[in-house]
């Protein structure tokens, strides 16, 4: 959780109270039974604030009612206020009597369960599986709960503030194994090549219309090795995406509300890591490389659900153990 | 869906014909590599012969992340992105954002500065109608003549923005608080003979498509929403129109100087394809006449950014939903401040996500081609679905 | 016709016949390169570009370029193809066109062979096009070319037979005409009827037959607005998407040596082919001349109706085909039947066709206003102040909420 700055300015509600006779008290009139929390964004839109369980039938009641008329659904988003929990926020305007509203309610940060209302609005179908996939809220009776925007196996969610912009892009416990996987060494040839001098360097970059005869066979038979140097690996690799190859993701069947987080991670993992270093041809002469860290199997989500959360969490660990070293060892220290 | 036959007989139900032998229903993907997706959007349909059973829309293919990156800014950074998401109405993305901004940090904007933004954010409109003109076109058959036509209309507002701005497509030009800089001389003047020479644009394309009989059989009676479906889906801009609802937040929301002016919103009746067509039509000739008065009324000199402006904007914890009309509909930021220089959340609204979503029942029960000619009138722009 | 007549050299049959041959087949690669480049011209034009520019002097070399960048493209056959079926289908589709330039008058005396059956040769012969279009579709193995393909095959299919009636319409004028001159069954041949018409084209003798054959002509040769088959927006091309290279180019020549066939049919048949319009024999040199301008402009109207109609639908295009042309076409038939049983006049003839095509004119767009209805309307608003509640009086309600 690394959080980038504390939204200290956010414990108190922004705005002020609405004057009287706004939207606000219309609502409170018509739903006196909920407790409207009102205030004024600086766009001066009322924005309500209500429980969490009373969502659906306030904006179905706000649709109905002759005098809300909230016919459009404009937007659908939610705020991630870290500690505070999820903010969810709804703005309605109503075409026939040219008036706007903002519905928010809070939720917690982890497992927020809202009802959808994708049965009295259509529009929010998309939306709300946009939310869903950004920030990680369920919602109970969506027709069609997949991804949109982001493939259809990747369970992060990107727009909570617990999920930093570049690194964590590398290590989404899909491609752990990068990090874990044996690669034969670069070949020494590049290594033992003097770098330092642009004179040594200079003949490699001679041009092609320049060289003797020699020189072009050289130069081909270097081509050539290259190539096949890099079809075995691309042979091998092949070999161990297949072998590692992810379970197809799609649409879950319906029913099962509130579903888990889905499956994702490759479930043959471990052994494609076996794979990768039993295949891989590895004879060089420098410091042998640090066994692959174990990784824990991820158990199947209807079974084991908390050993199944745990064990994702152990991958990322480790995946971001490994990353980091990773970076550190291409900087150079 | 209502399908017409050429006759104009009315049948509620698609064709259906007696089969003798049995057939399978093939699955055919329209994208995202397909000239008829205007982009990397993909749409699977289940077709019957040439009738579509299902639609299952995709999305995604130019997801970058925008809202996470604009978090990862400060307010005057994440600007250049809006150009990103509707590529085709660059002034007006940058509008809505900046003025978000404005509104939200209490910012004043010179009067001057005002009328320039207005003004390009109109001739973009027109610009990106006609590139509806042009790509619409090619959906529906015409072998490049509407596209070079409306282009070259389009290259003319474009000469003019580069004079403007330095460039034709990526604009950038908008700051909070005002402008970049003072545009260049002959911006009135050069304005009124782009204005003239649209114009002929305008009816050159009127004459070429809205009356011809080709175009009318494949437009007319096609993907029609009414306006309780579409206002359902979300619909906004050009297409709600058609359905036959005034909602124009120029007019229904007012913003910025739009109640200076006069003009109409066009209103279309059945909310079909060809409807859409001549609400965009006619909207182009509106824009028109909104950037004659604007530039009779505009101050010829003054100053375009505030006397005073921070260095670092820190506008007061608060959220604002801002939301103007962009050409494809109702583009909103939802953007909420915590007190630092980045903003804690930035929501971008856009109207092609929408309206992109209505298109499933549109093109059901209808023929192959008729989806292509419905994705075709809903105008979409990829990188603003996405965002 | 070639080197006997010029050179006055005898010589066998079978020689005077491949020689013959040959040079339709250059000739009809001249032509086809010619079209190429005039369609782009003449398109861009149309589209306010400036077309080729750059290959030779104002872009005459482009088709030559394109020849060249086609044989030496590489040639992909997709794996899952049906081997035979995809690499005999260019053949297929190219060879038929060829055959059909057998009994084409391009004078009086230049032909292959003045066949005496030869509208129905021509006929029969192209008919096998569609088998090539239809080997394409299936052999690819690409869905969108199999749409394609049943899409052009229900074309060809819908579009031959108004267009064989309408033939059979004005071989009845053509008989009824060459009875007087004692010899009613040459009726069938091409020259024959190119030959009647030294005084009166027979578009004047039958309007409604000529815009019948312009129809099916742009549907035979998948020209908007029936390009279907090859839509770009629809189905990526159709037929050939899956062809690269020569084989490409084949479907392509085939299409444009088709074109020009047919042109040379309509103007032969309705617009006089080889005869000048005053009834005075001008010579070979004219003749073929005249062949080639009223060819050129009909050329031109099929690349305008490129650069300026959509595409219909499927539906619309069999439903235009089955339901409008076919009967008007049945009816062309029967009007000139009893019109010639009672000896009518030729300018009866003509005059009854004309009202015909009035008619389906007439049906045509009243079909398409009715259609189109009115226009959009436009309201007048006025800008209202922002947030304004408007919201009708608040009444005390019961209990509700939560």
């Amino acid at each position: 959780m690394t959080s980038r700055r504390t939204p200290v300015a956010a414990e108190e509600p922004p705005g002020n109270e609405p004057p009287p006779g706004s939207i606000a008290d219309t609502y409170r009139e018509v739903m006196p039974l909920v407790s409207f929390d009102a205030a004024m964004t600086k766009g001066d839109d009322v924005a309500l604030t209500i429980p969490l369980d009373a969502i659906h039938e306030v904006l179905e009641r706000g649709r109905d009612d002759e005098r809300l008329q909230m016919n459009l659904l404009r937007n659908q988003t939610a705020v991630d206020w870290e500690d505070r929990g999820l903010e969810i926020v709804y703005h309605l305007y109503s075409i026939p009597l040219r008036q706007a509203v903002t519905i928010k309610s809070w939720l917690p940060g982890e497992g927020a369960v809202v009802e959808s209302v994708a049965d009295l609005y259509a529009m929010a179908d998309w939306a709300e599986r946009e939310c869903r996939e950004m920030f990680g809220i369920e919602f109970i009776g969506h027709p069609d709960p997949r991804n949109l925007l982001l493939d259809e196996d990747i369970d992060i969610h990107p727009l909570r503030k617990s999920h930093p912009l570049a690194p964590i892009e590398m290590e989404q416990g899909v491609d752990v194994e990068f990090f874990t996987k044996q690669y034969p060494p670069p070949e020494p040839a590049e290594e033992e090549a003097p770098a330092d001098t642009a004179a040594a360097a200079a003949p490699e970059r001679k041009r092609v219309e320049d060289m003797t005869e020699e020189e072009r066979e050289q130069r081909r038979a270097e081509q050539a090795e290259r190539v096949a140097r890099a079809r075995e690996l691309a042979a091998v690799r092949r070999a161990e995406r297949l072998a590692g190859a992810p379970p197809a993701g799609g649409p879950r069947p319906e029913g099962a509300a509130p579903p888990p987080p889905p499956a994702a991670a490759p479930a043959a993992a471990p052994a494609a890591a076996e794979a990768a270093a039993s295949s891989a041809p590895v004879q060089d002469d420098r410091p042998p490389a640090p066994p692959p860290p174990e990784l824990p199997t991820i158990p199947d989500a209807e079974e084991d659900p908390e050993g199944r959360a745990a064990a994702q969490a152990e991958r990322v660990r480790i995946g971001r153990e490994l990353a980091a070293a990773r970076r550190a060892q291409l900087r150079g220290d | 869906m209502v399908q017409q036959t050429f006759e104009g007989e009315v049948l509620t139900e698609p064709v259906v014909v007696e089969r003798e032998f049995e057939t399978v229903d093939m699955n055919i993907n329209i994208g995202p590599q397909h000239p008829a997706t205007h982009g990397v959007f993909r749409m699977v349909l289940t077709v019957d012969g040439e009738i579509v059973k299902d639609a299952i829309p995709y999305i995604g293919y130019m997801h970058r992340g925008g809202e996470k990156l604009s978090e990862n800014l400060d307010y005057r950074g994440a600007l250049g992105y809006q150009d990103r998401t509707d590529y085709l109405a660059a002034f007006n993305s940058e509008w809505v954002y900046v003025n978000a901004v404005e509104r939200l940090a209490g910012i004043e904007i010179p009067e001057r500065a005002e009328y320039i933004r207005l003004i390009l954010a109109e001739f973009n409109r027109i610009l990106s109608h006609f590139m509806f003109m042009g790509a619409f076109g090619t959906d529906v058959g015409y072998f490049g003549t509407a596209f070079t036509w409306t282009f070259k209309e389009r290259e003319r507002i474009q000469d003019l923005f580069e004079a403007v701005c330095g460039d034709r497509i990526m604009y950038n030009y908008f700051r909070v608080g005002g402008l970049a800089w003072e545009p260049h001389e002959t911006f009135i003047e050069d304005s009124h003979w782009v204005l003239d020479q649209v114009e002929i644009g305008i009816g050159d394309v009127d004459e070429l498509m809205t009356n011809n009989e080709v175009f009318v059989a494949r437009c007319r009676d096609i993907g029609a929403m009414t306006a309780d479906e579409a206002i359902a889906y979300g619909v906004t801009g050009p297409m709600l129109r058609a359905s036959g609802v005034p909602f124009d937040l120029r007019v229904d929301e007012p913003y910025s100087i739009y109640d200076r002016f006069h003009w109409e919103i066009p209103v279309g009746e059945r909310g079909d394809v060809y409807d859409r067509y001549l609400v965009r039509l006619e909207e182009m000739r509106q824009s028109v006449t909104i950037l004659r008065q604007a530039l009779d009324q505009m101050p010829t000199s003054g100053p375009i950014e505030p006397e005073r402006m921070p260095a670092r904007l820190r506008p007061e914890p608060g959220e604002i939903y801002m939301r103007q009309e962009n050409p494809r509909g109702e583009y909103g930021i939802y953007m909420v401040s915590d007190g630092t220089d980045k903003p804690w959340r930035v929501k971008m609204r856009s109207p092609c996500f929408h309206n992109l979503s209505s298109l499933k029942p549109q093109v059901i029960n209808t023929y192959l081609a008729d989806a292509v000619v419905a994705l075709g009138s809903i105008d979409i722009v990829l990188c603003e679905v996405d965002r | 016709m070639v080197l006997s007549e010029f050179a006055g050299v005898s010589m066998p049959d079978w020689i005077d016949a491949l020689l013959r041959v040959i040079f339709i087949v250059a000739l009809m690669t001249i032509v086809a390169f010619a079209l190429i480049y005039l369609e782009r011209k003449i398109l861009a034009r149309f589209q306010a570009r400036v077309g080729p520019t750059r290959t030779g002097p104002i872009g005459t070399l482009q088709s030559i370029a394109d020849a060249l960048k086609l044989v030496t493209k590489e040639d992909v056959r997709p794996i899952t193809a049906d081997r035979w079926a995809f690499e005999l289908a260019p053949y297929m589709a190219f060879v038929p066109v060829f055959l059909v330039f057998v009994p084409m008058p391009f004078t009086e005396t230049w032909f292959i062979r003045d066949l005496n059956l030869g509208l129905l040769f021509v006929f029969g012969v192209l008919g096998l096009n569609i088998v090539g279009v239809v080997m394409a579709a299936w052999g690819s193995d690409n869905k969108y070319a199999l749409l394609g393909g049943v899409r052009a095959a229900a074309q060809a299919i819908s579009y031959e037979i108004p267009m064989l009636l309408i033939i059979v319409a004005v071989v009845m004028v053509a008989a009824g005409r060459l009875a007087v001159d004692g010899d009613a069954s040459a009726a069938g041949s091409i020259n024959a009827i190119v030959g009647d018409q030294t005084t009166t084209p027979y578009i004047l003798l039958q309007p409604l037959g000529f815009f019948i054959f312009i129809v099916g002509m742009l549907a035979e040769l998948h020209r908007p607005p029936f390009d279907m088959p090859i839509a770009e927006s629809e189905v990526v091309g159709g037929y050939f998407v899956e062809y690269s290279g020569m084989r490409w180019g084949m479907f392509f020549l085939a299409e444009y040596t088709a074109l020009f066939l047919l042109v040379v049919l309509a103007s032969s048949l309705f617009l006089g082919g080889w005869n000048w319009p005053f009834g005075a024999d001008v010579g070979l040199g004219l003749q073929i001349v005249l062949t080639f301008v009223k060819t050129s402009v009909m050329i031109v109207l099929v690349i305008g109706s490129r650069a300026l109609f959509p595409r219909l639908r499927i539906d619309q295009l069999m439903s235009f085909s089955w339901k409008v042309l076919l009967p008007f076409a049945i009816v062309q038939v029967i009007a000139n039947g009893i019109i010639l049983a009672y000896g009518g006049a030729d300018w009866v003839v003509g005059l009854v066709s004309f009202a015909l095509l009035v008619a389906l004119s007439g049906l045509v767009y009243y079909i398409m206003r009715r259609k189109q209805g009115e226009g959009t309307r436009t309201v007048q608003t006025t800008p209202a102040t922002p947030r304004v509640i408007t919201a009708p009086e608040v009444t005390p309600v019961e209990a509700g909420g939560d």
